[in-house]
C-alpha cells in the first residue's frame, strides 16, 4: 500500500484547535496534495467557498454540532459533527480519520488500477478469443478441405492405378503422371519426373509451374512448398537399379496429407515399373527355357567327321519330328555328311506317324547324299511295327549304334 | 540544457500529476512533455502537475498512448514526464490545432503556421507533432506540416488502451481529440533523429503502377498480393490478417531505396488482388516486401540507437524522446520491456520517455548527419535525442 502523504491540518477559522494552522484562504495545491482535516465553527459557509472543489478533496471538515453525525461532501470528503468538548483533541480525532482516510484512498487507486488491468485484460483476451474463434474456424474449414480433397484425390489414384495405367506403355507413364499430379482434383501447381543418368539427371516430363522443380541435388530447394521423393526398380540383368525422382510443388505449401499422397503415388508408379520388369524378366527366360529344350530334343553328335548319330529320347510327335527332320537336314547338308545313325533306344513309343516321319527323313537323306541307319528298335517297338504293318525293308537297321559304327566304319 | 524524466503508475489523476511535478520541481523545467494512458481526468492532472512543480509557467504538451516507458519504470497505465529547462536558450511554442478530421493536411499546415508565427524571427530547429489517429490515420498531417516548416519534425499518433475509442492531443490542461498539436522548438538546440523498423527486404524492388491513397493495387505488373506472393514464393490465398504487422513494404522515391519508408498491411483479404496499408504508397514509388521477426524488431531498435551513439554525435544527449508503433507492442507482447530495455542499454542515465503510437513520423538521417524529408512510417521506432551544441570551449 501506497504510505500517504503527510496530512495536514487547517482551520479557516483564528480560533485553531490545537495541532490545527490557521490558515484563512488555503489555495487548491495545499487543499488537493494530500488528505486534509479542516476545522470551521461554519462548514455551511465553507462548503459553498469551496464549491465544486469539495468533489476533489480528501479528508474530513470537522465541525461543532451533534457527535459522531457525519455527512459525505465528496468520494473521499465528510463533514463530521464533534462535541466541544472533543476539541482540544481534535488533532488525534482527526488524525486516525485521515489515516483510514489515506488507506482507504490507496485502497481505491489499488482498485481502481486493478479494474483497469482487468478490463484491459477482458479486451485482450476478447480480441484473442476472436482470434482462436476464426482460427478455429480456419482449422475446420481446411479440415473439411483436406478430407474432401483426400477422398477425391485417393479415388482419382485408384482409378489412375486400376484402369490408366495399366493402358499406358512405360515411356509415356511419366507424362501420364506428370499430367494426373497437376490435373483436378490434386491440382499441384507443378510436377516433374526424373530418371538417374550417366550426366546425372535427365527429365522425363514436366508439367505446370516449373521454377522450383528442378532435379534432386543440392541446389534443390528444401522448404514446405516442394516436395520429391524418389523409387528405383531393377532388370535381373541389371548391376545397378534405376533411379526416378517424383518432384511436386504446391505454392500454397504441402502438408503431411500431400505428402503421404505422394508417397503412395510413387510407391505405385514405382510398383508398376517393377511388374513391367519382372514381366519382362519372365518372357526372357521363357524364350530361353524354349530354345534350351528345342537344342536338347535334336541332339545331333558328330561321331566321325561325315558321320553323325541322333539319339532319340522320349516320345515323337508330329512338330518334334518336324523340327528333328529340318535340323538333321541342315547339319547334313552344312557338314557334308554321308552317314547318319537315328537311334530309338531312348524312345518310349512309336505310332504310324513317327514311323512315316523317320522313313520320310531317311529317304530324304538319301536324297541328298546321306545314307541313313536305324538302331535299337526294341521288341515291343518292332511288334508295334509289326502289328501296325509298317514295312522297313527299304531302311537299313541295325540292333545297336555300336553295330552301326561297327558294320559302317569296318566297311571303310 | 538539462531534463530530467519521472513517471506515476497512480490511478488518481491529480495525484498522478502531483507526482511527477514532485519530482521535476527540482528541475524547474520549462517544458514538461508528457505522455499518459486514456483513462486520466487531464484538468486534474494538470493541477496536480503544477502543484507538483510548485509554478504554473510551464508549458506541458503531450498525448496519451497505449502505456508510457521512461528512463526506470514501462507500464501499460500511468503517465511518464520528461521535464526540460534551459534557463531561456530554447524557446518553446505550442500549438493545437482542432478539428483535424475535416482537412487534416489543411489543419496540420495551420497548427505549423502557428508555431512559425508564434516563433516569429527565430528558426524553428525540431518540432514534435502529436495528433488523434482516429482521426486521421495517415500522412496528410505530415504533408500539411511539411509545407510550412522546413525543419526536422518528429513525433507518433495518439493512441488509447487498445480499444481505439478515443485519442488525446495535451496542452497544459487541454486534452482534445480529433486534434493536431505541434512543439516547435527554437533557440540553442542540438539533436538526433533516428527510426528504424528492424524488417528485412525479400526480393528485389517494384515500381508501384496503380494505388490509391492506402490501397496499393499493382506493383510491376503485377496485383500487389500477387507481387507480394511471389517475392516471398508463396500463394497469395494463404495470406490472412495474421501476417499484419509481419509484412512490411519499404517505400522510396528512386530505385537505389534510400530514405525509405515503412509501411505495413493492414488488409490482405480484397478480391481484387490489392492489399490495404496503413498510410499510402504513392504510384512511382519503388517498394520491397520486407518480413520481420521479434528478433528483428529489437535488432531495430538497437540499430537506431547505433546509429545515434553518444561518440559519434556532435553533442552531448541530454534527453531523448521515443516513439513506437503500438503494433511492435502487439507483435513482441511479454518482450515489449525490452525495447525500452534497449534504449536504457544504449543510453545509460539519459532521461528519457517514450510511448507507443498507432504511427510514427520521423525523417531519415543520414550518414553526413543531415535529413530527409520528413517521412511517416508504421510500425517503426523513432528515437530523438535532444541537448545543447557544443560550444569551442566545451568541445572535447
Amino acid at each position: 500500500m501506497t504510505k500517504p502523504a503527510a496530512h495536514r491540518y487547517l482551520s479557516m477559522e483564528a480560533d485553531a484547535p490545537p495541532g490545527f494552522e490557521h490558515l484563512p484562504e488555503p489555495s487548491r495545491r495545499i487543499l488537493r496534495s494530500g488528505p486534509i482535516a479542516l476545522w470551521s465553527r461554519d462548514p455551511a459557509g465553507v462548503e459553498r467557498r469551496l464549491g465544486p472543489l469539495l468533489s476533489k478533496l480528501r479528508g474530513v471538515l470537522l465541525c461543532p454540532g451533534e457527535p459522531r453525525r457525519k455527512t459525505q461532501l465528496g468520494p473521499e470528503l465528510w463533514r463530521l459533527e464533534v462535541s466541544e468538548a472533543s476539541v482540544p483533541v481534535l488533532a488525534e480525532l482527526a488524525d486516525a480519520w485521515l489515516e483510514q482516510s489515506a488507506q482507504v484512498h490507496a485502497l481505491r487507486d489499488a482498485l481502481g488500477h486493478r479494474e483497469l488491468e482487468l478490463a484491459r485484460e477482458r479486451h485482450d483476451r476478447s480480441i484473442l478469443a476472436e482470434k482462436l474463434d476464426r482460427e478455429t474456424q480456419s482449422l475446420r474449414d481446411h479440415l473439411a478441405a483436406r478430407t474432401m480433397w483426400t477422398t477425391e484425390a485417393m479415388a482419382s489414384l485408384v482409378n489412375f492405378g486400376a484402369q490408366g495405367i495399366a493402358d499406358i506403355d512405360t515411356d509415356a507413364l511419366p507424362t501420364a503422371a506428370v499430367s494426373f499430379l497437376t490435373s483436378k482434383p490434386l491440382t499441384f501447381s507443378g510436377a516433374a519426373m526424373y530418371r538417374a543418368c550417366a550426366e546425372g539427371w535427365e527429365c522425363l516430363a514436366m508439367a505446370g509451374e516449373a521454377d522450383r522443380l528442378g532435379p534432386p541435388g543440392a541446389d534443390a530447394p528444401v522448404d514446405d512448398t516442394v516436395f520429391r521423393q524418389n523409387f528405383h526398380y531393377s532388370r535381373a540383368t541389371d548391376r545397378l537399379p534405376t533411379q526416378y525422382a517424383v518432384v511436386v510443388e504446391r505454392r500454397s505449401g504441402l502438408d503431411d496429407a500431400d505428402a503421404a499422397f505422394l508417397v503412395l503415388f510413387t510407391d505405385l508408379i514405382a510398383a508398376h515399373y517393377r511388374a513391367r520388369a519382372l514381366n519382362a524378366d519372365l518372357a526372357q527366360a521363357s524364350a530361353q527355357k524354349d530354345a534350351l529344350i528345342a537344342e536338347l530334343s535334336t541332339p545331333i553328335i558328330q561321331v566321325w567327321p561325315d558321320m553323325v548319330c541322333l539319339p532319340i529320347i522320349g516320345s515323337v510327335d508330329d512338330e518334334r519330328a518336324m523340327q528333328i527332320t529340318a535340323e538333321l537336314l541342315d547339319a547334313v547338308a552344312s557338314r557334308q555328311i554321308r552317314e547318319v545313325i537315328i537311334d530309338f533306344t531312348g524312345l518310349s513309343t512309336m505310332d504310324t506317324n513317327t514311323v512315316h516321319h523317320f522313313t520320310s527323313l531317311a529317304r530324304a537323306l538319301g536324297l541328298i547324299g546321306a545314307h541313313c541307319i536305324l538302331t535299337g528298335i526294341t521288341p515291343a517297338v518292332a511288334l508295334t511295327l509289326a502289328s501296325l504293318g509298317v514295312e522297313l525293308s527299304d531302311v537299313e537297321t541295325l540292333s545297336s549304334v555300336q553295330a552301326a559304327l561297327a558294320t559302317r566304319l569296318g566297311a571303310r | 540544457m538539462r531534463a530530467h524524466s519521472a513517471s506515476s503508475t497512480k490511478l488518481d489523476s491529480y495525484d498522478a500529476g502531483f507526482e511527477v511535478g514532485r519530482e521535476l520541481a527540482e528541475l524547474a523545467p520549462e517544458l514538461v512533455v508528457v505522455f499518459a494512458s486514456i483513462h486520466y481526468d487531464f484538468v486534474d492532472f494538470h493541477e496536480g502537475l503544477v502543484d507538483g512543480l510548485g509554478r504554473e509557467d510551464v508549458e506541458v504538451f503531450g498525448g496519451t498512448g497505449d502505456g508510457f516507458f521512461e528512463t526506470r519504470a514501462a507500464a501499460d497505465i500511468g503517465v511518464a514526464a520528461l521535464g526540460i529547462a534551459s534557463a531561456g536558450a530554447l524557446g518553446v511554442h505550442v500549438h493545437v490545432e482542432p478539428e483535424l478530421g475535416a482537412d487534416s493536411r489543411a489543419v496540420a499546415r495551420r497548427a505549423a503556421e502557428a508555431i512559425a508565427r508564434s516563433a516569429g524571427e527565430a528558426p524553428v530547429r525540431l518540432a514534435m507533432v502529436l495528433y488523434d489517429g482516429l482521426e486521421c490515420g495517415d500522412n496528410r498531417v505530415v504533408e500539411g506540416i511539411n509545407e510550412v516548416l522546413d525543419c526536422p519534425v518528429f513525433g507518433g499518433i495518439t493512441s488509447d488502451d487498445r480499444k481505439m475509442e478515443r485519442s488525446l492531443v495535451i496542452h497544459r490542461d487541454q486534452a482534445r481529440a480529433n486534434a493536431v498539436g505541434l512543439l516547435g522548438l527554437t533557440g540553442e538546440l542540438a539533436f538526433a533523429l533516428g527510426v528504424e523498423n528492424g524488417a528485412s527486404a525479400v526480393g528485389a524492388s517494384g515500381v508501384v503502377e496503380a494505388a490509391t491513397g492506402n490501397t496499393l493495387e499493382r506493383i510491376e505488373g503485377l496485383p500487389a498480393i500477387e507481387f507480394t506472393a511471389k517475392r516471398l514464393a508463396k500463394d497469395a490465398s494463404t495470406f490472412t490478417n495474421q501476417d499484419i504487422g509481419v509484412l512490411n513494404f519499404e517505400c522510396a522515391s528512386s530505385a537505389d531505396m534510400a530514405d525509405p519508408q515503412y509501411r505495413s498491411v493492414s488488409n490482405w483479404q480484397r478480391s481484387d488482388g490489392a492489399l490495404e496499408t496503413f498510410g499510402p504508397v504513392e504510384v512511382g514509388q519503388h517498394v520491397r516486401v520486407a518480413l520481420v521477426t521479434s528478433d528483428e524488431l529489437l535488432a531495430g531498435a538497437r540499430s537506431v540507437l547505433d546509429a545515434l551513439d553518444r561518440e559519434r554525435l556532435d553533442f552531448e544527449p541530454v534527453a531523448g524522446l521515443a516513439i513506437s508503433c503500438a503494433g511492435r507492442k502487439w507483435f513482441l507482447g511479454q518482450r515489449y520491456g525490452e525495447e525500452a530495455e534497449v534504449i536504457r542499454d544504449n543510453l545509460p542515465d539519459l532521461p528519457f520517455i517514450g510511448f507507443p503510437s498507432l504511427g510514427e513520423i520521423a525523417p531519415r538521417r543520414r550518414a553526413d548527419g543531415s535529413y530527409s524529408t520528413n517521412l511517416f512510417h508504421n510500425v517503426s521506432l523513432v528515437v530523438a535525442l535532444l541537448g545543447r551544441p557544443r560550444t569551442p570551449d566545451r568541445a572535447p
